[in-house]
């Protein structure tokens, strides 16, 4: 697309997308057991748990419905998406690697909420200057991985968003797969 | 807050504009020149400004404590005086209830009224402790982003404001999906959506 096209755009267009994307990333969560692929990266653990809030329509003439539940495999949400809602918010627990955040995303804006860190080993409250440099870098480093990895979840929904194939393949197996 | 302790709240910036070459000296600078300042008469309302991060006393920042590698870490301090809205109302009648009996009065006109209800507001004010809040800020100063730790769209307005006012740079919120900030793949992905 040409220069002109970049410039006709305008982020409020694409609102859509923040909640097309949380849904779509239950079902790859859902798709092969909280195992989701990512091209150059690999395979990283994703689960929907807790609490879902789904959302249709906008402003007053919303209609929201909240799913909570520790075990519950949140079968209302998916009730809920047959009749057209679409995921606003979840509570997310992620895994790369041997490390383990636990927080709520928030589709409409791509904000995080109460995000629990990996637990690390406490090398005590030492007053060295590099140390506690390190700790607070570490901790940056830790809020930063989660928020970057939302971010390449995005960029591979959005990749097939764009292409014919979502609605021959993609949208049929998700519809089937909430439907089911 | 939790940025660097607990759990973490946090809303993600772009920071659009030049950064001049010694930005560093100039944040310094600036970051002081900004920095937190208690409400000093007793009829300001809010006040905002920066504080350090780690000890929000602290808005000397010396010794640059705010620097952490390629980031700085620092806090944005709001204070705000609220007048319960059911206190104001009841001042007001027993205000507007002396007016009346000392000057023998059967009615009071709404002119009076404005008047009698903005003395006592600016009475209560006077008196008002204001309620202090603090947000972190992480800002990753080379690749031009930074986190808030809120998601309260009062304080966004309040972040933005003071940080332009501070840094001559613009925060914007950011999503992937904005087309200002789509690299030459995404902003071909959006054009083949937009409906």
């Amino acid at each position: 697309m040409g220069e002109q096209g970049i410039m006709d755009m305008e982020k409020s267009d694409f609102i859509f997308l923040g909640r097309e994307f949380l849904t779509w990333l239950w079902f790859k969560s859902e798709e092969r057991n909280g195992s989701i692929l990512i091209e150059n990266i690999g395979d990283i653990e994703l689960l929907f748990f807790q609490r879902i809030v789904l959302e249709s329509g906008e402003g007053e003439y919303s209609e929201t419905v909240a799913c909570r539940g520790l075990h519950a495999d949140l079968k209302e949400g998916k009730a809920a998406l047959k009749m057209g809602k679409r995921l606003k918010e979840a509570r997310l627990k992620m895994s790369i690697g041997s490390d383990e955040w636990e927080f709520t995303f928030k589709a409409d804006d791509f904000d995080f909420q109460s995000m629990k860190m990996p637990a690390r080993q406490e090398s005590g409250e030492s007053d060295d200057e590099a140390e506690r440099e390190g700790r607070m870098l570490e901790r940056v480093y830790m809020i930063e991985k989660p928020m970057n990895m939302m971010e390449k979840l995005f960029a591979v929904f959005l990749k097939k968003r764009s292409t014919p194939l979502w609605s021959s393949e993609e949208l049929p197996r998700m519809e089937q797969w909430f439907t089911r | 807050m939790g940025l660097l302790k607990g759990s973490a709240t946090f809303t993600r910036y772009r920071v659009i504009g030049e950064m001049q070459d010694g930005f560093r000296d100039f944040f310094d600078t600036q970051i002081k020149l900004h920095s937190f300042k208690e409400i000093s008469t007793g009829l300001e309302e809010k006040s905002t400004g920066w504080t350090s991060s780690e000890n929000v006393l602290d808005t000397d920042f010396q010794y640059a404590g705010y620097s952490l590698g390629d980031y700085v870490l620092f806090c944005l301090r709001i204070d705000r005086k609220n007048i319960p809205p059911a206190l104001l109302k009841l001042k007001v009648l027993e205000a507007e209830k002396k007016y009346a009996e000392e000057n023998n009065l059967k009615k009071i006109y709404k002119e009076q009224r404005a008047e009698i209800r903005e003395t006592v507001r600016r009475e209560l004010l006077a008196h008002t402790a204001p309620v202090p809040s603090f947000y972190e800020v992480c800002w990753a100063l080379s690749e031009s982003w930074l986190i808030l730790g809120t998601l309260s769209a009062n304080v966004f307005e309040d972040f933005e404001e003071l940080f332009k006012r501070s840094f001559n740079l613009i925060p914007v919120h950011f999503v992937p999906w904005d087309p200002a900030f789509a690299d030459s793949e995404t902003a071909s992905a959006l054009a083949m959506l937009k409906k």
